[in-house]
């Protein structure tokens, strides 16, 4: 399925929504005590898939990450719903992502630096 | 000579050796058509030849691993290995065909430095 | 190979952080109150009890699937001098056994740790991996 596809706007995509999903972590983390407080998190890869899909490749690089409150979590006696494990655990699955992101963009860089150079 | 697919995705422009402006000229066969064996081929030739199929080789693994970093970043697939194993691949092949393209570049460069 | 779960380490060692984490309230519970004769309508503290499961088939996170009261017996113990005592000077008291507790709270805690241990050696094998891309 040959389509054009903008690998490098994508993985710059891909490397913004981490960013806000470890905006949203660290927000939750902060207010693990407070009273009332639903944590936070981040939806972007189902919103990319469906552009990419919808046929308009060429849009996939403008999706946005957006930020919401997962319903339905288990409330502690407070109202919050916050637990530390689980952040902790997002927030490693997120430090992966983003540098592994990261550094496919760099090698995406070096590989059109090697094709342009010729050796003198 | 070699058809290079000037429709191969690179990462930028295409480098004058491969089928963009300014593409190699024909080179003639070294050996006299007619004292040659018909089956044997000039060195030279074959090499470029074998340089032509390892880049639709290439292509392949580079979009291997471009769809294997678009499923990890739509979600679909959350192996970070596969993608790496993938991109690591594409990328020792690129640099291969790269460096034989600079090769065969280098030894163009000298024939036609001979003096006649 | 294409092995596509839908839980990778991460999840699976977090959800077992988790779940030991809810098994040391409850024996954090059980040892708080193991002197406690009315815990409401007049019945003693019942000692707490935790059952895991797994969330699917083969490989799987674990959850907690229920918090059940213990049905062993309670304890009897003759205190003749005690408001509560009753006609023939006995109490009754939760059948929580503090030593039994210790244990359980010692495996839970190495359980916390064996998971806490799989999340950093998997960090550690993600930047080792990442690093084939340098």
């Amino acid at each position: 399925m040959p389509q054009p596809v903008d690998i490098v706007g994508l993985l710059e995509a891909g490397i913004r929504a981490e960013e806000t999903r470890q905006r949203t972590i660290a927000s939750n983390i902060a207010n693990l005590e407070t009273p009332g407080y639903r944590r936070l998190d981040v939806r972007f890869e189902e919103l990319l898939a469906k552009a990419l899909h919808s046929g308009q490749a060429a849009g996939a690089t403008q999706v946005e990450p957006e930020i919401f409150q997962p319903a339905g979590t288990p409330l502690k006696s407070n109202g919050n719903d916050v637990n530390m494990e689980m952040e902790i655990g997002e927030m490693l699955k997120n430090s992966f992502r983003q540098a592994a992101f990261v550094r496919l963009l760099r090698k995406k860089f070096a590989q059109i630096e090697t094709a342009i150079t010729i050796r003198e | 000579m070699v058809n290079f697919d000037p429709n191969l995705r690179w990462g930028a422009q295409a480098p004058a050796a491969f089928g963009g402006p300014g593409a190699l000229p024909h080179v003639a066969s070294p050996t006299a058509p007619a004292s040659g064996t018909g089956t044997a081929k000039p060195d030279f030739l074959s090499a470029i030849e074998a340089a032509g199929k390892y880049v639709s080789k290439v292509d392949d693994l580079q979009q291997a691993s471009d769809a294997s970093i678009q499923d990890l970043l739509t979600g679909k697939n959350n192996d970070i290995t596969a993608v790496v194993s993938a991109v690591a691949k594409a990328d020792v092949s690129f640099k291969v065909l790269v460096g034989v393209r600079n090769k065969l570049i280098e030894a163009y460069k000298q024939t036609m430095n001979m003096p006649l | 190979m294409t092995v596509h779960n839908a839980f990778g380490p991460v999840d699976i060692a977090v959800s077992g952080m988790r779940a030991q984490g809810r098994h040391m309230e409850v024996i954090s519970s059980n040892i708080a109150n193991s002197r406690t004769a009315d815990a409401g309508q007049g019945q003693p503290y019942r000692r707490l009890e935790v059952i895991f499961r797994t969330e699917q088939e083969g490989v799987s996170p674990v959850c907690i699937d229920q918090i059940v009261p213990d049905q062993s017996a309670l304890q009897r113990i003759y205190d003749p001098g005690n408001p509560k005592a009753d006609a023939s000077g006995h109490i009754i008291l939760p059948n929580v056994h503090v030593p039994v507790e210790m244990m359980n709270l010692s495996t839970a805690s190495r359980s916390y740790q064996a998971n806490a241990a799989i999340l950093k050696r998997y960090q550690k094998m993600v930047e080792t991996t990442l690093e084939l891309l340098r």
